[in-house]
């Protein structure tokens, strides 16, 4: 973990020192623009949710950095952004978050506080009021940027029966198949995290993204290593666990 | 100092005060370290903070349904919204609070509003999941690209070989590991646990780096700072 961190960093300053680094394309990041654009031409809200949870979990977190990005793109083309909220921790600054980014593109008075909603705590009461909300506001386009439970599939379903075009992006395993069938865009796994690099295109961003890559070498020379030992032990080349008196003076 | 500057500070002794916690014994050189001691007494103080938060979300909640009352717009579910608040608030604190001395009334109002009503609810929501599982599996299932062929044979292979038929129609071939419920038990174990370690090693490393950033104040973004700034 430390080694992967050193690396992390390392690329950090690197990238600041001004080196040039390369990001390749991830069209659910890419469709981002064109999904909220299409809001516009339809005269109907945007839908985006950060998911399930709080400020204390990074999902939300970086779920706001893409919320960010899609409430600016609203605010400069006059069209709604409704954001559907689970956590009440999350409520007053993702609030705070769209305020700032409607009075930056100066249009603090299109900023409309009600769009951002606090629903309720609880997991499928909140799936079936967002489920209601975008049925009722017949969204044009809708983000779910963030950790989901069982809802995953409920909430993009009834976006596609809605007609909407949907980007998702989520790091949970058993969400990720759900999304990818009923979205048009699904960011899964790591891709998740590189939002804000992508979004941000900030040397200090894509320097971590390059670090991370690092760090998942790493890991896959570790995984290799294993493998071949485990191999040599199955052949009878090398006797098991030669690292284990060692480890156990 | 300005509130992004005492956020960035708080943040970083937050995340230096669980990362020393965690990494340094309990006794260095005879010197217990009292780390572990404050842990629980920090938990309490995040609880604390996490129910002034709760009582923010529960305001915004009473006065958009408040502003909906009385300006008459959807009306009708405020009216409900107000009126199943206020029961499961009165019969949940008193059935809460006296516990077996509660009148059988309370007991009764208790069950009707949360395990006859609401615990229903939640589970019919929860089933409506199957339905939109079949809608979704059969717009997965459409052979239309190269990628949802091979899903689509994956998935019949890995279904069949779950149920007893699989292993009937396919108990006649010699080479016992092409047989549909051997078959589908290695597609499970190897390749599809293969890409999700992969995928679960990328997504632990990506997170490993959004935490740095953050307790770094490296990050950028919603409510963090640009570059330069």
């Amino acid at each position: 973990m430390l080694l992967i961190s050193a690396a992390v960093l390392a690329s950090i300053t690197r990238a600041r020192r001004g080196r040039q680094l390369y990001l390749r394309a991830i069209p659910g990041f890419s469709a981002v623009d064109e999904a909220a654009g299409r809001a516009t031409e339809m005269g109907r809200p945007v839908l985006f949710s950060v998911g399930l949870g709080g400020v204390d979990s990074i999902t939300v977190l970086t779920g706001m950095t893409v919320m960010q990005h899609v409430g600016r793109i609203c605010a400069r083309m006059g069209a709604r952004c409704i954001v559907p909220i689970d956590g009440p921790s999350a409520y007053p600054l993702a609030q705070e978050v769209m305020r700032e980014v409607w009075e930056s593109e100066g249009r603090p008075e299109s900023f409309r506080a009600d769009d951002v909603k606090y629903l309720t705590g609880g997991q499928f009461a909140w799936a079936m009021a967002v489920m209601g909300l975008m049925t009722r506001e017949r969204v044009a386009s809708a983000f779910y940027f963030g950790y989901y439970g069982a809802e995953s599939l409920m909430l993009a379903e009834t976006g596609y029966q809605v007609g909407a075009v949907q980007v998702a992006g989520t790091p949970d395993l058993y969400q990720a198949p759900f999304f990818v069938v009923a979205c048009d865009y699904t960011v899964f796994g790591e891709e998740f995290y590189a939002a804000s690099a992508y979004l941000s295109r900030e040397p200090t961003m894509v320097g971590s993204l390059v670090g991370q890559d690092l760090g998942k070498m790493l890991l896959l020379g570790i995984a290799v290593a294993g493998v071949v030992l485990a191999t040599l032990v199955h052949a009878g080349l090398i006797s098991a666990n030669p690292l284990v008196p060692l480890l156990s003076q | 100092m300005t509130p992004r500057r005492i956020i960035a500070t708080v943040t970083f002794l937050a995340g230096l005060f669980y990362f020393l916690e965690y990494m340094l014994p309990a006794r260095i050189a005879g010197v217990t370290v009292p780390l572990s001691q404050w842990r629980v007494g920090l938990g309490n103080f995040m609880a604390v903070l996490g129910a002034f938060a709760i009582g923010m979300g529960w305001f915004h909640l009473l006065r958009g349904q408040w502003r909906n009352l009385v300006t008459g717009q959807d009306r009708s579910s405020s009216i409900g919204f107000f009126c199943a608040l206020a029961a499961i608030l009165y019969f949940g604190f008193r059935n809460e609070l006296e516990g077996a001395k509660a009148p059988a009334w309370v007991h009764m109002g208790f069950d009707l509003t949360f395990n006859y009503v609401f615990m229903p609810l939640v589970a019919t929501v929860f089933s409506l999941l199957a339905f939109y599982i079949v809608s979704a599996a059969y717009r997965a299932f459409r052979i239309r690209t190269w990628e949802a062929t091979l899903l689509m044979g994956a998935a019949f292979i890995v279904m069949l070989g779950q149920v007893p038929v699989g292993g009937w129609l396919t108990a006649w071939v010699p080479v016992k590991w092409l047989q549909l419920p051997y078959l589908g038990a290695w597609l499970l174990g190897v390749p599809n646990s293969a890409a999700q370690r992969a995928i679960g090693f990328g997504a632990a490393v990506g997170a490993l780096a959004i935490s740095l950033r953050i307790w770094l104040n490296l990050e950028r973004g919603a409510f963090f700072s640009t570059e330069g700034k």
